[in-house]
């Protein structure tokens, strides 16, 4: 190290050493994030505000030819499909420099980070517990539901707000849920990382791993589902399909 | 010296992937290291340090499932910290960068021969750098991260990190040095 870095090192460590944050930091945080969480839902209120106007002539024409059990919202109506959780803007992670979409499974606006290959599975007491992430185009709508023999044992762990609890056990088949709707944010709203697409994480849980898991998914744009199948843990699956 | 890896995994910074700590946990136990790095990247300006570590932490509690996930929080948070920094100084071009011309160094220029004068010296030429070579030399010699983790912090590559702290010690060199010089000639002439 030259005299310079020792110097420099020297100087910070010392200039800083008595420097304590403000003591109710914790509260000052927890206000800004109730700032942030209402400007948020006033801006998610206003963009569907808007989206409904524009919309419901366009939706009311479209209803007539859904298929059955199709979902009928609309991208900008943030409303969950009846059996699943909503995933919707005040929701998303940030993912600094952007998930790894090399082993993504794209069907249309959805991205299923890491489903090419199998899914890590962690045991939790009588069950596995791993992470998902998943992106979705900004504006657009997915819905992913469990199908086949997995509904027996494969639930989402999207809804809990405290699901870092999760991995502590606490939770059973029983808890989860078998859908999940992801609805992207407006441009403007998402973290964009990566650009277009908004992100969200949370958590599986699945009985005696490794398991093939089948799941159904819909999105904006299509009439028709596509059925995919990955692994969660070092099971060997017949991938998407 | 305790190396700061070590110490800071003794302070429990990492919980291990899948492990959990509640986020009043953390910021009760980390917030001094953090507010001081942020003390150091905002230029020892407090009120600038105080808004930028509530804003860092805010954005880590909207995600902190995923955060703690990662099993690192507090390298979660120096990386907002880091980006946030620079990012509000470009943005909001509260401070344009100073001068870093001996002269202008003020009274504590004059008084060459003390270490607090030096240490000061040394600080406000640190607040002078562009925002982004200071961060690159707050995270490598006072939080003493490896070339790799400023990387992914800045979202750079290590020959960039290499080349900006490179061109911010030899900033700080430049001016220090003549600083030195006038002292050791002041020692002399006594």
């Amino acid at each position: 190290m030259s005299e310079i870095e020792r110097r420099l090192r020297a100087a910070m460590h010392a200039a800083v050493a008595d420097e304590q944050p403000p003591a109710n930091l914790l509260q000052r945080v927890r206000a800004r994030r109730r700032r942030h969480r209402a400007a948020t839902a006033i801006a998610c209120m206003a963009v569907v505000t808007a989206g409904a106007l524009v919309v419901s002539p366009a939706g009311s024409a479209l209803r007539g030819g859904h298929a059955p059990g199709r979902p009928l919202a609309s991208a900008s109506a943030l409303r969950a499909v009846p059996g699943t959780v909503l995933q919707s803007c005040s929701r998303q992670i940030e993912v600094p420099n952007g998930p790894d979409l090399s082993q993504s499974v794209g069907v249309g606006p959805l991205l299923l980070v890491g489903l090419r290959k199998a899914v890590g599975v962690q045991m939790a007491r009588k069950f596995g517990i791993g992470g998902l992430e998943v992106a979705v185009r900004d504006n657009a709508k997915a819905w992913v539901t469990v199908v086949g023999p997995a509904r027996r044992y494969f639930r989402f762990l999207f809804g809990r707000s405290d699901f870092v609890n999760g991995v502590d056990g606490r939770y059973t088949i029983k808890d989860g849920e078998s859908g999940v709707t992801f609805a992207g944010c407006p441009a403007d709203a998402a973290y964009n990382s990566p650009a277009g697409y908004t992100m969200y994480g949370g958590y599986f849980l699945v009985s005696k791993p490794p398991r093939c898991v089948s799941l159904e998914v819909w999105t904006t744009g299509s009439d028709r589902p596509v059925r995919i199948t990955f692994a969660a843990g070092r099971a060997v699956c017949g991938g998407r399909r | 010296m305790q190396p700061a890896a070590a110490r800071r995994r003794e302070e429990g910074m990492r919980t291990g992937p899948g492990a959990s700590v509640s986020f009043e946990d953390f910021v009760r136990t980390r917030s001094a290291a953090l507010f001081r790095t942020a003390l150091l990247l905002t230029g020892q300006d407090r009120a600038e340090a105080e808004d930028l570590l509530q804003s860092a932490l805010e954005r880590a509690y909207r995600h902190w499932g995923r955060v703690c996930r990662s099993g690192e929080p507090e390298r979660y948070v120096r990386r907002i910290l880091a980006n946030a920094s620079t990012d509000r100084w470009r943005r909001l071009g509260r401070r344009p960068e100073r001068s870093l011309a001996a002269e202008e160094a003020g009274p504590a220029a004059s008084d060459h021969a003390s270490d607090v004068a030096e240490r000061d010296f040394l600080l406000r030429a640190l607040a002078g750098l562009p925002p982004r070579q200071r961060a690159v030399l707050v995270l490598r010699y006072f939080c003493d991260l490896p070339e790799a983790e400023i990387a992914d912090a800045l979202g750079c590559s290590a020959g960039t990190v290499k080349s900006q702290a490179a061109r911010g010690l030899a900033k700080l060199r430049e001016v220090s040095e003549p600083h030195q010089t006038a002292a050791g000639g002041e020692v002399c002439q006594r």
